[in-house]
C-alpha cells in the first residue's frame, strides 16, 4: 500500500524524518518496500501553461514565451527549446527562492525582461539531471502551487501489508503502527457534524437478513449535495493512492477509505426502490450491472444490498450502475457496514472483481470505526457538495463483537522467544492498544484492539512482544541436541550418486519444467496424466510421464545454438496414474548426440552409436555397485514411438522392465531434423534406488600365471555375443577366469548374413599353474561347443 | 726425461683443447696414449735407466698418462651426453596445445547449491525427507495454518489440478507430512521442486526450495537465529552480515525475513539490493501452535522452528546471474560455466 508521509504527519505527533520511520517501521515487521521522497517544498512556484513561444529578439539560443496562470500573464525569457504552446510548466514567480539557492528576481536578458523562470527539475531540485524544463501533465492545475502538483515536501512509502494486518490497509493504521515503535504521538482527527431537517430513519429503512454475512451495517443521508469535482488536494491525494477521482461524493468515500482503512458506498437515493435497504443473499438467478457496465449473474451464494426491487451492490465488493451517484444525484445515501470477510472474498473470487473495499473487507475491518468512517465522510461530503445531513444515524448491528481477552504466561512467552521478555510484555501490548489487566508475576490477562482481529491467542501476543523487543535483541544461540549425523536417505544419496557419474562421463545436467504440452505428453504414448485446470500456456497444461521429450527440445534448443556436441540428463519425477495423487516415480533419462570424444583436435572424429549409450547405462548401475541386477531385454511396439526398433534395448532391473535405451527411431529423427541419431536412456530411478548394492568385499589376488588362447570364428548374425557367452560359462569348469571380445567384423570375405568374433579366453587356476595340456583341452572343449552350439567355423586359433 | 714428460702432458692438453669433436680427440688420444703412441715409446727407454731411476720414472709416467687418459674420457663423455641432449631437444611437443580430454560434464548450478545447502543442514544433524509434487489441499494449505478462502492463500498463486489437487507451492508441505509419520525430536530439511503460477524475469512457474524445521522440548526463537546465521555464514562467508526482521507466514508465529548483507554491493547499496544494502534470502520463523495441532503434537510440551529458502535466488545471487530464465533455457553455453 502506498502511503504519503505528510498524510501520516496529519495523525503524528513527532515523527522521525522519513528514511527513519521506514526503518523503524520495517524492522518492526511493516516492510516499507520503497520510499520515494520528492524535493522539498517551495514558495511562489506555480502551475503555468504556455500561450506562444517566439525567438528572442537578440539572442540565437534564447526563448521568449508568453505564459499564463489562472489569473495573470507573463513573460518570460527561457533558455530551453523542450517545451512548446499548451504545455504546463513550473513557473516560479519572482521571490521564489530555489534549491540551488536561485533567487528569482525582474530581471532583463539581452535587452527584454523576464518576470519569472520555468524551471527544469534539476532547478526544482527533483532529479540529480534533466534535459530542458519540466512539462507537467495537462491536467495540472493552472496557478496551483508546485508543491501540490508535484507532492513536493512529501515522501512516499510503499508498504508491503502482510494479509494478517488488516489494520494497517490505512493511513490511520499505518500512524497508530508508527506511534507504537517509535514512540511518536498519535492524534485523532476531530470534526463536528452538523445534523439537521428529517431523521435519517423516516427517509429509508435498513434490515440485515438473519443470518445474512454481515455484522453491522449502518447509513447516513445529505439531501440537496452539488455534484463536482472534488478540490485539488484531495484529487492529488488519491491519484498519489492510486485512485481516480470521479467526482466529490466519490472522492470522499474513497479518500475515507485511505484514511480510515473503512470502506464506504455511496447511492443514489432516489434511485433506491421503496427507499428500504435490505441487506440478503442473493436468490437465485439475480442480476446486477457494476459499477464497471458488466451484468453480472448472482447465486445464493453472495451477499447483495438490495432495494425493493432487487439488489443494487455486490456487498463490499462493487455497487450498482443504476443506484450510483452522478452529476444529476440530489440525495446521497451512505453506507458504512462490516461484512463477513470470507464471504467478500468468496464473491470477490467468483465474480473475478477485486476492489480496494473487497481488499479490506477479505482481511477483515475495525468493526468499532464503522460509524466512525461514515460520519467523517457524512461531514465531508457537507463540507464539499453541500447539503443537509439527515438526523441520527442508523446503525444496525447484529451480534455484537467484543474481543476476547487472551491469558498471556510470561514464562511461556520467555521460552518461545528464548531470552526474558516477561519485565517488558505489558508495556509493549499496552503500546499496541492492546488493553493489559491483571499484570502478575506469571500471567496477564490482554484484550486486543478491535482494529487487531489477527490477535486470537496467546502466540499471537507473544509474537507482538517479540517484535517491538526487536529481533536484534534477541540473542543467538545454537539449540542444544543430541550429537548426530545428518541421514540424508538413500534416495538422495543414489540420486547424487547417479548424478555425478553421468556429469563425469561428460553429461551436462538439465532441468525442464514437470509440465509439458499436451504434443509433448503425446509423443512419449502419456495416457491418463495429471492435468492443470489453471495452465499458465498451452505449453505447460500437463504434468509429464516421460522426460524424453524435453529432452529432444533441449537438443533441438542447442544444436540451433550451434552447440553440436550435446550430452545432457536429467533425474526428475513422472506423474503416472495412481489414486488420488499420482504415484511420482523418479527417473533418470540423458541424450548423447554428436561425436564421441567432443570436438578435440587430437581424436578421430568418431560419432556416438548404440554402444556409447549401453555403456552410459552399464555405468550407472556399475557406479552404483549393482552391475549384476543390470541386462538387456527386448522392446515393445511402445518403445518404437522413440526408438529405433532395431537399435534399442529395455532395461531389465532386477529382472523387471524398467527402462529402455538405443538410437531414436530414424522418422522422428527426420521429424525433428536431426543430421545424425541421437542416443536416449531412460530408465526407473526409483526401482534403482529399491536395490540393495552388492557388498564390497575382497577378493584373494590369483597366485598362479594366467594362460590366454585366442578363437576366431564365424556365426550367423542371430547368434548374439549373450548366447556366446552363455554358452562358454555353461561349460564344466572352474577353470576359464574370463572372456575378452576384442574383434567383431562383418562384409570383407565374411559371407553376408554372418560376423566374424575374435574371443580371447583366460585359463587360470586358483590352485597351481596350468599346463599347456590342460589348456590345450579346455581350449578345444570350447571350440567344439561353439561349433556344435552354433555351427561357428573357426578361422583361427592362438 | 722429467722435462720431455712435462712437456708431452702441455702439449697433450693443448691439443686437446683445440680438438673439436670425437674423431680429434680420439686422434689425440691415439698419438699420446695409444699402443704406438708417445708415452708407449717413452716407456720402451725405461730399460735404459737403473732399477731405482727406472721406478721413480716409471711413476712419473704412469701418473702423466693416467692424467691424459681422464682428460680424454672426460671430454668424450662431454661429447655424448651433448648429443643425447640435441637428440631429445627435437622430439620437443608444443607445451600450449591443448590437453587431450574425455568429455566432462556439469552439475546444474541449482543443483550444486542444493547440495551444499543439504551438506551444511546434514552437518548439523538435520535428514532428508522428501514429499509427493503433486499434493493435497490438506498437506499444502490446510495443516499448514492457513483456512480455506483466508486471503493468506494470495500470497501464493497455485496451480490447481482438480478438486483438493494442486501443485504443491512450497515445501513446507512436507513438515505436516514427516510430523504426522514420527514422533520429536526432529531434525529435517525437505529439499524439493514447488510451482507458483507467475512467470517473468523475477518469477520462474517451477522453481526449487529447501524447507527446513527443527522440534524438540525447547526450542526457542534465538535458536532459529543461531541456527540460520550459522547457515548463512557457511553459506555466504563468515563474514555474511545477518538480520532478521518480523513478517507473516501463515505456518509460523512469531515469523521472520531473513536478510543477508548485499552480496553484489557489500551493504553500500546497490540496484541488486534496492540500494538498501540488505538481500531477502529466507523466511522462518516458531512453528504455529496450528500446526502442532493438526499433526496431533501438543503445543504445550514441543516447540520448534521453521524456515524456508528459494535455490535459485541463492544460486543466482552465488554465481551473479542476473536473468532467472537462463536457469531453464538449458543452454550447454550456460551450463558449461558451472
Amino acid at each position: 500500500m502506498k502511503v504519503s508521509y505528510n498524510w501520516l504527519k496529519e495523525f503524528l505527533d513527532g515523527a522521525p524524518v522519513p528514511k527513519e520511520l521506514g526503518r523503524a517501521l520495517t524492522m518492526t515487521g511493516t516492510e516499507v518496500e520503497s520510499l520515494a521522497e520528492s524535493g522539498a517544498s517551495l514558495n511562489n512556484v506555480v502551475v503555468a501553461e504556455i500561450i506562444s513561444c517566439a525567438q528572442h529578439p537578440n539572442a540565437d539560443r534564447l526563448k521568449l514565451c508568453e505564459v499564463k496562470t489562472a489569473t495573470d500573464k507573463y513573460s518570460i525569457v527561457c533558455g530551453a527549446s523542450n517545451m512548446k504552446a499548451g504545455d504546463r510548466v513550473a513557473l516560479a514567480l519572482i521571490g521564489a527562492e530555489l534549491p540551488g539557492g536561485v533567487k528569482i528576481k525582474k530581471s532583463k536578458i539581452r535587452g527584454v525582461e523576464s518576470q519569472g523562470m520555468m524551471c527544469s527539475e534539476v532547478e526544482l531540485g527533483i532529479k540529480d539531471t534533466s534535459e530542458g524544463i519540466l512539462i507537467l501533465p495537462p491536467a495540472a492545475p493552472l496557478g496551483a502551487s508546485i508543491n501540490d502538483a508535484l507532492s513536493l515536501g512529501d515522501a512516499l512509502m510503499e508498504i508491503g501489508v502482510t494479509p494478517n494486518r488488516s489494520d494497517l490497509l490505512s493511513i490511520r493504521g499505518v500512524a497508530r503502527e508508527a506511534s507504537a515503535v517509535t514512540g511518536a504521538k498519535l492524534k485523532e482527527k476531530t470534526f463536528s457534524l452538523e445534523e439537521g431537517g428529517r431523521e435519517t430513519e423516516e427517509m429509508v429503512s435498513v434490515s440485515i437478513e438473519d443470518g445474512a454475512p454481515c455484522r453491522r451495517y449502518t447509513a447516513r443521508i445529505i439531501e440537496g449535495v452539488a455534484i463536482g469535482p472534488a478540490p485539488e488536494y484531495m484529487r492529488q491525494r488519491l491519484e498519489a493512492h492510486g485512485i481516480r477521482s470521479i467526482n466529490n461524493v466519490v472522492d470522499v468515500t474513497n479518500y475515507v477509505l485511505l484514511e480510515l482503512g473503512q470502506p464506504l458506498h455511496a447511492f443514489d437515493l432516489d434511485k433506491i426502490e421503496g427507499r428500504s435497504i435490505d441487506v440478503r443473499l442473493s436468490g437465485e438467478g439475480e442480476k446486477l450491472e457494476t459499477i464497471d457496465g458488466k451484468e453480472r449473474a448472482l447465486d445464493p451464494s453472495m451477499l447483495v444490498i438490495a432495494d425493493a426491487k432487487g439488489p443494487v451492490a455486490l456487498a463490499g465488493v462493487m455497487g450498482g450502475k443504476y443506484s450510483e451517484v452522478t452529476e444529476t444525484t440530489k440525495t446521497v445515501l451512505l453506507e458504512s457496514a462490516w461484512f463477513e470477510p470470507s464471504s467478500v472474498r468468496k464473491t470477490a473470487k467468483k465474480t473475478g472483481l477485486s476492489s480496494e473495499s473487497s481488499y479490506r473487507f477479505e482481511r477483515g475491518v475495525d468493526i468499532d470505526s464503522v460509524p466512525l468512517a461514515l460520519d467523517y465522510a457524512a461531514y465531508l461530503i457537507k463540507e464539499l457538495a453541500g447539503g443537509t445531513i439527515a438526523k441520527e444515524r442508523i446503525d444496525v448491528y447484529v451480534n455484537e463483537m467484543v474481543p476476547s481477552p487472551i491469558n498471556l504466561r510470561l514464562e511461556r512467552a520467555n521460552a518461545i522467544v528464548g531470552v526474558d521478555v516477561a519485565q517488558k510484555a505489558a508495556e509493549y501490548l499496552s503500546k499496541l492498544g492492546v488493553t493489559v489487566k491483571g499484570t502478575g508475576e506469571v500471567a496477564i490477562i490482554a484484550t486486543p484492539p478491535p482494529f487487531r482481529p489477527d490477535i486470537k491467542e496467546e502466540i499471537d501476543l507473544i509474537e507482538e512482544i517479540a517484535r517491538l523487543h526487536g529481533y536484534d535483541n534477541i540473542p543467538t544461540t545454537l539449540p542444544s541436541a543430541p550429537l548426530k549425523s545428518g541421514d540424508a536417505g538413500k534416495a538422495t544419496r543414489t540420486k547424487r550418486a547417479v548424478k555425478y557419474n553421468l556429469s563425469r562421463a561428460g553429461f551436462n545436467e538439465v532441468l525442464n519444467y514437470s509440465f509439458v504440452s499436451q504434443d509433448s505428453f503425446a509423443l512419449a504414448g502419456g495416457k491418463d496424466g495429471v492435468q492443470l485446470s489453471n495452465p499458465l500456456t498451452e505449453e505447460m497444461v500437463v504434468m509429464r510421464q516421460s522426460l524424453i521429450p524435453s529432452l529432444l527440445d533441449n537438443l533441438r534448443d542447442n544444436l540451433l545454438k550451434k552447440n553440436e556436441e550435446v550430452r545432457v540428463f536429467e533425474i526428475a519425477p513422472v506423474f503416472l496414474p495412481g489414486g488420488k495423487l499420482p504415484v511420482e516415480d523418479w527417473r533418470v533419462a540423458g541424450l548423447l548426440y554428436g561425436l564421441r570424444s567432443g570436438e578435440a583436435w587430437n581424436l578421430p572424429k568418431e560419432w556416438v552409436d548404440f554402444y556409447d549409450v549401453k555403456g552410459v547405462v552399464e555405468g550407472i548401475f556399475e557406479g552404483l555397485g549393482l552391475e549384476s541386477s543390470f541386462e538387456v531385454g527386448p522392446v515393445t511396439m511402445e518403445d518404437s514411438r522413440i526408438f529405433h526398433p532395431g537399435k534399442s534395448s529395455a532395461i531389465m532391473i532386477g529382472g523387471e522392465r524398467g527402462g529402455v535405451f538405443g538410437e531414436i527411431h530414424p522418422e522422428l529423427k527426420q521429424k525433428l531434423d536431426l543430421k545424425r541419431p541421437a542416443y536416449l536412456f531412460d530408465a526407473d530411478l526409483s526401482a534403482i534406488i529399491d536395490l540393495s548394492a552388492r557388498k564390497k568385499a575382497y577378493r584373494p589376488l590369483p597366485k598362479f600365471p594366467e594362460s590366454g588362447r585366442d578363437i576366431a570364428f564365424i556365426v550367423g548374425v542371430e547368434t548374439t555375443y549373450g548366447e556366446i557367452i552363455s554358452a562358454i560359462s555353461s561349460l564344466d569348469t572352474k577353470l576359464i577366469e574370463r572372456v575378452e571380445l576384442f574383434d567383431v567384423y562383418y562384409g570383407g570375405n565374411i559371407p553376408q548374413g554372418k560376423r566374424s568374433l575374435a574371443l580371447r579366453i583366460i585359463y587360470r587356476s586358483m590352485e597351481r599353474t596350468l599346463v599347456s595340456d590342460e589348456v590345450e583341452a579346455m581350449h578345444t572343449r570350447v571350440r567344439d561347443e561353439l561349433v556344435k552350439r552354433f555351427g561357428a567355423e573357426v578361422r583361427g586359433e592362438q | 726425461m722429467i722435462r720431455r714428460l712435462e712437456e708431452l702432458l702441455k702439449e697433450a692438453r693443448e691439443e686437446l683443447k683445440a680438438a673439436s669433436t670425437p674423431d680429434l680427440v680420439l686422434q689425440v688420444k691415439g698419438k699420446y696414449v695409444g699402443r704406438k703412441g708417445e708415452i708407449a715409446s717413452l716407456l720402451k727407454g725405461l730399460g735404459t735407466l737403473s732399477p731405482e731411476e727406472r721406478k721413480s720414472a716409471g711413476e712419473a709416467i704412469n701418473r702423466v698418462k693416467t692424467g691424459i687418459e681422464t682428460e680424454i674420457d672426460r671430454l668424450l663423455e662431454g661429447f655424448k651426453s651433448g648429443e643425447k641432449e640435441e637428440k631429445l631437444k627435437k622430439e620437443r611437443v608444443d607445451i600450449t596445445l591443448p590437453g587431450r580430454r574425455s568429455p566432462s560434464g556439469r552439475l546444474h548450478p541449482v543443483t550444486q547449491v542444493m547440495d551444499e545447502i543439504e551438506d551444511i543442514f546434514l552437518g548439523l544433524g538435520f535428514d532428508i525427507a522428501m514429499g509427493p509434487e503433486v499434493e493435497l489441499d490438506y498437506y499444502n494449505f490446510e495443516a499448514l495454518n492457513f483456512p480455506p478462502d483466508h486471503p493468506a492463500r494470495d500470497m501464493q498463486d497455485t496451480f490447481f489440478v482438480a478438486g483438493d489437487v494442486l501443485l504443491r507451492t512450497h515445501t513446507s508441505s512436507v513438515q505436516p507430512r514427516v510430523m504426522e509419520g514420527r514422533k520429536p525430536p526432529l531434525r529435517i530439511i525437505a529439499p524439493g521442486t514447488v510451482y507458483r503460477k507467475d512467470s517473468d524475469i523475477t518469477h520462474s512457474p517451477m522453481f526449487h526450495q529447501v524447507e527446513g524445521f527443527m522440534v524438540d522440548s525447547r526450542i526457542t526463537f534465538s535458536d532459529l537465529k543461531g541456527t540460520l546465521a550459522h547457515f548463512l555464514k557457511s553459506l555466504f562467508g563468515p563474514k555474511t552480515g545477518v538480520r532478521f526482521r518480523p513478517s507473516f507466514f501463515p505456518f509460523t508465529e512469531p515469523s521472520a525475513e531473513v536478510d543477508i548483507g548485499c552480496v553484489i554491493c557489500k551493504g553500500a547499496g546497490c540496484r541488486v539490493c534496492k540500494g538498501t544494502g540488505w538481500l531477502e534470502i529466507l523466511g522462518a520463523g516458531m512453528i504455529h501452535p496450528n500446526v502442532f495441532r493438526a499433526v496431533k503434537y501438543d503445543p504445550e510440551t514441543v516447540t520448534g522452528f521453521a524456515f524456508g529458502l528459494g535455490v535459485e535466488r541463492i544460486a543466482m545471487l552465488k554465481f551473479g546471474i542476473d536473468d532467472l530464465r537462463l536457469l531453464f533455457e538449458n543452454d550447454l553455453r550456460f551450463l558449461k560455466q558451472f
